[in-house]
C-alpha cells in the first residue's frame, strides 16, 4: 500500500495539517479508549483544537472512526503476486499493518469493538469486506475461490484475536518471519482449493 | 444434553453437571466409551441439588443473553426465583458460577481415544461445530470467548488449553517451537468460530458444515503434524546426546582416555 492514498483522493487541501493533526489524535485516542468510551471533545483537546472544528472536518464520532480506520487493501497489492505465493502475501501485508506502531492500538480498538457490539461490527465488516475483494479479485470469483477466500479469513481473524487481543505468549513473541511462513503456509493450503 | 451433540436431551436428573459421564447411554459418539470408569457419574443426591441445578440453568440463560461482564448475580437470582444469599452460598461469587457453567468446555482427551492421529483435526473440529451449533453451548461458548477479552481468569483459561491438546498429541510445550504450532492450532479454532458465530461473516456463514469440518480440519491437521514432527525430532536428538554422554562416561572411555593421556 502506498502512503499517499491514505487520504483519499483530492489535491492538497489548506487545511491538510489540521486534518492530519485531528486524525492523529483520534488514532490515540480511539487506540486508548476504544470507540465507547472516546469523545471528540477528548480528540479536539489531544489534537489541542475546538471541538466544533473537529465536527466540521468530520461530522460526527462515527465518520470520524471511518476515517481513521479506514485503510483499505488495494487489489493491486495482490494482483502481481504468484498464486502458489499468494498465502505468504497476504498475512504479510496484514501483520504489516498490524505491526505499524502507528496502526496497532486502533486496529485492535476497532477489532475489540467489533466483537462486542453490534454497530462496530458492522462497521467492521465493511473494512473486512474490501480485503476480501482485494483477495477475490486475485483468487477469480468461483464458488471455490469464494469458499478459499473465507477460509483464509477465519485463520487471519484466529491470528489477530490471538495474537492482539488475547495475547498469547507464544504468538506475540514469535517473529513475524516465523509468522509469514506458518500461517502462510495454512492460508496456502487454502488458496489451492481456488485453484481446484 | 450430551456433551458432544448437544442434542440429546436426558432425564432432568442427569442433566447437570454436563460432563461427559453423564451422557453415555444415549450419546452415540460416547457410545464407545461406555466401557470407561463411571465413578464420576453418580450425580449426588443432596438435598441442595434442585436449587442448584435452577441456578446454572438461571446463569447458563443470563450469562447467553448479556454475556460475562454485563450478568449480575442478582439477575441469575431472579431468573432462578431464589435468593441471591443462596446463589452466593452454593458458588461464591459470579467468576465462580461462570467456572460451573463453562465447565462443559473441559478438555477430556477421553473424547478422542479411538480417533487415529491422522484424524484427530477433522475430529476435533467435528466436534466443535456440534458444540457451537448448539443454541445453550454456543450462547455459552460466545460468552466465554468475549470473557477472555476483559476478564483475566477467563484468558488464562483459554491459554491452558494448549496443554491439554499437547497431551492428546503426545508432544511437549515445554518446546518453544511445539507451543507456538500449538497456539497457531489454537488461532486457527477459535478464528472459524469468531467468524462463525462473533463476527457473523456471511461467506463463512454459507460455508457447509462438511466443508468447514474437511478443509479446517486439514489445516489444523497440518498443525497437528508439525508439532509431532518437531517433537520427534527433539527427542531424536536428546537420544544421541544421551547415548553420546554414556560413552564418554563408560569405564571402558575412561580407560582410553587415560592410556591417550600417558602416550
Amino acid at each position: 500500500m502506498t502512503e499517499d492514498t491514505n487520504t483519499g483522493a483530492g489535491k492538497p487541501l489548506r487545511s491538510q495539517p489540521t486534518r492530519d493533526r485531528i486524525l492523529e489524535a483520534a488514532r490515540a485516542i480511539f487506540g486508548r479508549d476504544g470507540y465507547d468510551r472516546a469523545t471528540i471533545r477528548a480528540i479536539a483537546a489531544e489534537a489541542d483544537i475546538n471541538p466544533a472544528m473537529v465536527m466540521r472536518y468530520y461530522g460526527n464520532k462515527e465518520s470520524l472512526f471511518a476515517a481513521v480506520t479506514n485503510a483499505p487493501v488495494d487489489p493491486a497489492d495482490f494482483q502481481t503476486v504468484p498464486k502458489s505465493r499468494l498465502g505468504e502475501a497476504v498475512i504479510r501485508h496484514v501483520l504489516e499493518a498490524w505491526d505499524d506502531p502507528e496502526r496497532t492500538a486502533t486496529q485492535r480498538a476497532i477489532l475489540l469493538a467489533a466483537l462486542s457490539d453490534d454497530d462496530a461490527r458492522t462497521r467492521y465488516l465493511q473494512q473486512h469486506q474490501q480485503g476480501y475483494a482485494a483477495l477475490l479479485e486475485r483468487l477469480g470469483d468461483s464458488r471455490r475461490s469464494i469458499e478459499a477466500a473465507a477460509l483464509m479469513s477465519t485463520q487471519i481473524i484466529g491470528l489477530l484475536v490471538a495474537r492482539y487481543i488475547l495475547r498469547v505468549p507464544r504468538l506475540v513473541s514469535m517473529s513475524s518471519e516465523q509468522l509469514v511462513r506458518e500461517v502462510g503456509e495454512t492460508l496456502q493450503g487454502y488458496v489451492r482449493i481456488a485453484s481446484g | 444434553m450430551c456433551l458432544l451433540l448437544g442434542n440429546v436431551r436426558l432425564q432432568p436428573r442427569v442433566y447437570y453437571p454436563i460432563n461427559i459421564n453423564t451422557c453415555l447411554q444415549t450419546c452415540v459418539l460416547c457410545a464407545n466409551l461406555e466401557s470407561m470408569d463411571k465413578s464420576n457419574h453418580a450425580i449426588s443426591a443432596r438435598r441442595s441439588q434442585p436449587a442448584r441445578d435452577r441456578i446454572l440453568e438461571a446463569a447458563r440463560q443470563i450469562f447467553g443473553r448479556e454475556g460475562y461482564e454485563h450478568a449480575t448475580i442478582r439477575a441469575i437470582a431472579a431468573e432462578a426465583q431464589i435468593n441471591p444469599s443462596l446463589v452466593m452460598r452454593y458458588y461464591g461469587n459470579k467468576e465462580a458460577l461462570f467456572a460451573a457453567v463453562t465447565d462443559f468446555h473441559r478438555f477430556d482427551p477421553r473424547i478422542y481415544a479411538t480417533t487415529p492421529r491422522s484424524q484427530l483435526g477433522e475430529a476435533i473440529i467435528e466436534r466443535m461445530i456440534h458444540v457451537w451449533n448448539d443454541p445453550t453451548l454456543g450462547a455459552m461458548q460466545r460468552a466465554m470467548v468475549r470473557a477472555a477479552f476483559t476478564n483475566e481468569s477467563a484468558r488464562a483459561k483459554w491459554l491452558r488449553y494448549g496443554t491439554d491438546y499437547a497431551q492428546l498429541f503426545e508432544v511437549s510445550m515445554s518446546d518453544p517451537d511445539v507451543a507456538g504450532v500449538l497456539a497457531l492450532f489454537g488461532s486457527q479454532i477459535i478464528g472459524l468460530f469468531i467468524a462463525r458465530h462473533i463476527l457473523k461473516l456471511p461467506r463463512v456463514i454459507d460455508l457447509p458444515n462438511e466443508t468447514q469440518t474437511r478443509e479446517v480440519g486439514r489445516a489444523i491437521q497440518a498443525y497437528i503434524n508439525r508439532a509431532r514432527k518437531i517433537s520427534i525430532r527433539e527427542d531424536a536428538g536428546r537420544s544421541v546426546l544421551k547415548k553420546a554422554l554414556r560413552r564418554a562416561n563408560s569405564p571402558l572411555s575412561v580407560i582410553k582416555n587415560r592410556k591417550n593421556k600417558l602416550k
